[in-house]
C-alpha cells in the first residue's frame, strides 16, 4: 500500500490513557480506526471520520522478572519490549518477518507474529496472557490475568489477535516470558533450489536426533529473493557440532557460522514485503516450494511450521498463481490468508467465506453491534 | 430444555453438573480417529481419554503435553473446556497451546469446523477461544490436537526441605538461574505422609515439603542444567538433593506426585481441593497464609502445586459429618482463593469456574468485564440452553464478596 493514498480521517487524535476514551468523547465520532504504525501515523481505512493513534499509550504497567512475566500498553514496540525483558536475561519468543519495529498496538492487530521461531515457540496466541481492550461503550474491558496459569472467565485474546482492532481497540496487553536462551550459533546457507535446502533441515534433525522426532533449530526459516534461495538457522548447540552435523551435506554454498550470545532476530530480506500468507501441513510444503521454484516470486518459508509467505506478487502473476497454487492448495486442504493492510485482493474475491470468517462476523456484531469500529480482516 | 456436554465427570468445578435438563454424554464419542506423525497431529472424538492417546502416540515418538493428574480417565473434550493443565504445563503450555482445530456443534445445531492441520495459529482464532469456555458456547465433536516429539532423555530430580519456605523460595531461584524444567512440583509434609503411608513413592516422611524437578533434552544439556539446579536447591537450604538413578526410580516419585491427592483418602474423611494461582514470587506467602487461613478455621490442609506455575492445590481436610465441617472447609477455600487475587493472582488455573467459583468471579473482573464477556455468551448460546448456570455469577450471592480486595493494577490484564 502506497502511504500517499492513506484514506484521511476527519478527526484525530492522541490519547494517553484509556480514559480519554470515554462515551463521552465517542459521541463525536463514527467508526473509529485503532490501528498505529511504527511511525506514529495511524492508518485508516474509507469512511473512517476519527482515528486513534495509539504510540503515545507506551508505559510499562508490570514487569516482574522473578515471575517471568509482563504487562505492557500497546505503544511499546516490539523492539522496545523484547530489550526490556533481554536486560533481565529473560526472552520473549516472538519475532516478525517483515524486518520492521512495529509498534505492538499493530502487531497484535495485523498478527504478524508467525516467524522463523513460530515451529517452536508458536505466534503470538502462545504468549499473550490477557488484554485491555475499549469496549462499543468505550469503556475499558479486561480478560486473562498476569499469571502463567489462568481460566477464569473467557479469554478474549484468541479473538482480538489479528481482527485488526474491529472488536474494539487494545490498549494493555501481557506476555510470558522464558528465561534467555545462550548460547546459540546462527547458520545461513545458499543453494540452487529448494530441495536441496530441504533435504539439509532433514539430515541435520536426523544427526541431531536419529531416534527422535525433536527438532535442534530453534528459529529456522527459507527464503527465495531475486531467484536465490537461501536458509537461516539458529539453534542452540555450539558452532563446532553444528558444524559437524552440516559439513557432509551436498549442494550448499556459502556456508556461514556465526555464534552469538543472544538470540538473533529473523533478518528482513531485500524490500520483500509479503501479501499472502499459505499454511498447510508440514509434509505439504516440499511439493509446494518445487511448485513456486518454477515461479518467479519472492518468498519466505517456514517449513516446520507449514507456512510461506508469499510477495511481493506482480498483477501479471495473479492468473499463474491462482492456477498453480491456490487451487491445489484449496483441494489440499491448506489455506490462504491476506497480510495487507489494504483487505481483501481480486486474487480472493471469489473465495467463499469460511467457517472462521462467518463466526468472526457473528462476533462482531455482538460485541460491536453498531458497527463503530473498523471493518474485519478477510479470513479465507 | 437445557443440555449439558459431559466426559468423564472428573472435572472439579462443577462444569458438567446438570441441574434438571439432559445431560450429552459424550464418553462414547472415544475413536482415536487418525494420527499424522509426520506433521505432529492427531484427529480425536471428544471422548478419547487423554492416557489413551498417549498410549497410541508414544511408539511413534509423539505425545500430547497437557498431562492433568486426571489424565487416566478425563477426556480430551473435557481437556478443552477446562483448558486443563498439568505439571508439565510449565514448559510445554496449557491445552489451548495444543488444539490446532475442532469441529463444534453450536446450541441451534449449526455444525461448524475452526482451525485446521496447521502447526501454528494466525489471526482471530475462534477455536482457541471455545478452549476454557467450559462447554457454555458449543460441544466439540471432533478435535485436532498437537502432538509434540518425545524429549530425547529426561532427568528427574527431588530436593527436600526442612521448610517450606525453602522449598518455594527455591522455585524462583530455579528460573532465574536460567533454567526452565519441563516441571517443577511442590508436595507439602501432609500429603508426603499419605503418600508415603500408602504408596511409598520415596518422598522422607520427615521432609517439610519436596520438589520434584524434571528437565528434558539431551544428556549433554540436561548435565549442565542439573548441576545448576542442585547448587541453587542447595543454596536455598535443601537437605539433600538426588538424581533419580533408573526409570523406575524415576516412575516411582511421579507415581507419588500423581496420586498425592487420592492418597489423601488415607488420613482424612474427606477434602476439598481448589485451584488458586498466584505470581510465582508469592508462592512462599500463599503458603504461609494457606496454612494460616487452615489453622483459624481449625482445619488442616495438605497441598501439592505446580509450583513453577505458581498454581497450588490446597486439599483442606474435614470431616463432613462434623456440623459445620463442610462449611467451614468452604470458607477456608474462599478465603485462599481471595488470597490469591490480592497477590495478583486468579481464582483458578486449570479446574475451571464451573458452579464452584462462579459468584467469586466478580472479584476478579469488574461488571463491565463480565458484562462483555456474558455478551458473547448470549449471542453465541442465545437461548441459554447450552451449560446454563455456569462460570458466570447468577447475581443473587455474589454481592457480599464485593469489595473486599484491593486488585493490583495489571492483575487482570
Amino acid at each position: 500500500m502506497d502511504l500517499n493514498t492513506i484514506p484521511e480521517a476527519n478527526s484525530f487524535t492522541w490519547p494517553e490513557h484509556g480514559s480519554a476514551l470515554q462515551p463521552s468523547k465517542r459521541l463525536m465520532v463514527g467508526t473509529l480506526i485503532g490501528q498505529a504504525n511504527t511511525a506514529g501515523k495511524s492508518i485508516g481505512s474509507p469512511g473512517a471520520n476519527y482515528q486513534w493513534d495509539l504510540s503515545r499509550i507506551d508505559k510499562i504497567i508490570s514487569f516482574r522478572a522473578h515471575d517471568m512475566v509482563i504487562a505492557v500498553e500497546v505503544g511499546l514496540t516490539l523492539d522496545k519490549l523484547k530489550t526490556l525483558v533481554e536486560d533481565e536475561h529473560l526472552w520473549l519468543p516472538l519475532d516478525t518477518p517483515r524486518g520492521d519495529d512495529p509498534l505492538l498496538a499493530n502487531y497484535l492487530a495485523h498478527d504478524h507474529s508467525l516467524s522463523w521461531l513460530s515451529h517452536h515457540h508458536g505466534t503470538l496466541h502462545d504468549w499473550v496472557m490477557g488484554l485491555t481492550a475499549v469496549d462499543h461503550n468505550g469503556h475499558e474491558v479486561h480478560s486473562g490475568a498476569l499469571v502463567l496459569k489462568n481460566v477464569a472467565g473467557y479469554q478474549l485474546a484468541p479473538l482480538y489477535i489479528g481482527a485488526r482492532m474491529a472488536l474494539g481497540p487494545v490498549l494493555e496487553v501481557s506476555f510470558r516470558l522464558l528465561p534467555m536462551p545462550t548460547p546459540v550459533t546462527l547458520v545461513h546457507w545458499k543453494a540452487d533450489h529448494p530441495s536441496t535446502l530441504m533435504a539439509a533441515c532433514q539430515h541435520i534433525t536426523q544427526q541431531c536426533y536419529p531416534s527422535g522426532r525433536s527438532d535442534p533449530w530453534e528459529g529456522f526459516r527459507i527464503t527465495r529473493l531475486d531467484n536465490q534461495w537461501s536458509m537461516d538457522g539458529w539453534t542452540l548447540y555450539p558452532s563446532d557440532l553444528v558444524k559437524e552435523w552440516t559439513d557432509k551435506i551436498e549442494g550448499l554454498e556459502d556456508e556461514i557460522l556465526t555464534e552469538l550470545k543472544v538470540p538473533p532476530r529473523e533478518k528482513h530480506v531485500g524490500n520483500q514485503r509479503p501479501e499472502l500468507l499459505i499454511q498447510l501441513r508440514p509434509t505439504q510444503v516440499a511439493g509446494l516450494l518445487d511448485t513456486l521454484h518454477s515461479l518467479n516470486m519472492d518468498l519466505t518459508c517456514y517449513p516446520k511450521a507449514g507456512a510461506i509467505l508469499l510477495g511481493p506478487i506482480a498483477l501479471t502473476d495473479m492468473e499463474v498463481l491462482q492456477r498453480e497454487v491456490l487451487k491445489p492448495i484449496a483441494a489440499k486442504d491448506g489455506r490462504v490468508k491476506v497480510m495487507t493492510t489494504e483487505g481483501a485482493m481480486d486474487i480472493l474475491n471469489a473465495t467463499t467465506a469460511s467457517a472462521e470468517s462467518a463466526i468472526m462476523a457473528r462476533v462482531k456484531s455482538i460485541l460491536d453491534p453498531e458497527g463503530v469500529f473498523g471493518p474485519l480482516p478477510e479470513i479465507p | 430444555m437445557p443440555f449439558v456436554p459431559r466426559g468423564a465427570g472428573t472435572g472439579l468445578s462443577g462444569g458438567a453438573i446438570c441441574d434438571g435438563g439432559v445431560i450429552i454424554q459424550l464418553s462414547r464419542m472415544n475413536r482415536l480417529l487418525a494420527i499424522y506423525p509426520d506433521d505432529c497431529y492427531a484427529v480425536v472424538q471428544p471422548g478419547v481419554v487423554n492416557n489413551y492417546l498417549n498410549l497410541q502416540a508414544r511408539p511413534l515418538g509423539l505425545g500430547f503435553a497437557p498431562d492433568p493428574s486426571s489424565q487416566a480417565a478425563c477426556t480430551i473434550g473435557g481437556n478443552l473446556a477446562e483448558n486443563a493443565g498439568g505439571p508439565h504445563t510449565l514448559k510445554y503450555g496449557v491445552t489451548s497451546n495444543h488444539v490446532l482445530g475442532q469441529t463444534v456443534v453450536f446450541p441451534d445445531g449449526e455444525v461448524a469446523t475452526y482451525g485446521g492441520p496447521y502447526p501454528v495459529r494466525s489471526g482471530p482464532d475462534f477455536s482457541t477461544f471455545l478452549i476454557g469456555t467450559e462447554g457454555t458456547i458449543a460441544i466439540s465433536t471432533e478435535i485436532i490436537v498437537r502432538l509434540v516429539p518425545l524429549p530425547p532423555d529426561v532427568t528427574t530430580m527431588l530436593a527436600v526441605y526442612k521448610s517450606v519456605a525453602d522449598a518455594t523460595d527455591s522455585v524462583s531461584a530455579i528460573l532465574a538461574a536460567g533454567v526452565l524444567p519441563n516441571a517443577l512440583e511442590l508436595i507439602d509434609n501432609l500429603c508426603i505422609q499419605a503418600v508415603e503411608s500408602h504408596l511409598k513413592a520415596g518422598f522422607p516422611m520427615e521432609a517439610a515439603a519436596v520438589l520434584l524437578i524434571e528437565l528434558d533434552g539431551t544428556k549433554q544439556m540436561m548435565q549442565t542444567k542439573a548441576e545448576t539446579v542442585g547448587r541453587v536447591c542447595k543454596s536455598n537450604a535443601a537437605v539433600s538433593f538426588s538424581i533419580a538413578k533408573s526409570e523406575e526410580e524415576r516412575q516411582r516419585l511421579w507415581l507419588g506426585r500423581k496420586h498425592a491427592v487420592g492418597s489423601l483418602g488415607k488420613i482424612t474423611p474427606a477434602f476439598y481441593t481448589n485451584d488458586g494461582v498466584v505470581p510465582r514470587s508469592r508462592l512462599t506467602d500463599i503458603m504461609q497464609t494457606s496454612y494460616r487461613i487452615a489453622k483459624e478455621h481449625d482445619l488442616s490442609v495438605a497441598h501439592v502445586c505446580h509450583a513453577g506455575d505458581g498454581n497450588i492445590h490446597p486439599l483442606i481436610c474435614y470431616n463432613p459429618d462434623e456440623s459445620g465441617g463442610s462449611q467451614r472447609a468452604t470458607a477456608c477455600s474462599t478465603e485462599i482463593l481471595m488470597a490469591c487475587i490480592e497477590m495478583g493472582g486468579s481464582i483458578t488455573g486449570e479446574h475451571g469456574i464451573g458452579i464452584e467459583k462462579r459468584d467469586l468471579l466478580p472479584q476478579m473482573f469488574s461488571e463491565v468485564d463480565l458484562e462483555h464477556m456474558q455478551r458473547l455468551r448470549n449471542g453465541l448460546n442465545p437461548e441459554g440452553l447450552l451449560n446454563p448456570g455456569k462460570i458466570f455469577p447468577n447475581g443473587s450471592r455474589c454481592g457480599e464478596l464485593r469489595g473486599n480486595v484491593s486488585i493490583p493494577r495489571g492483575t487482570w490484564i
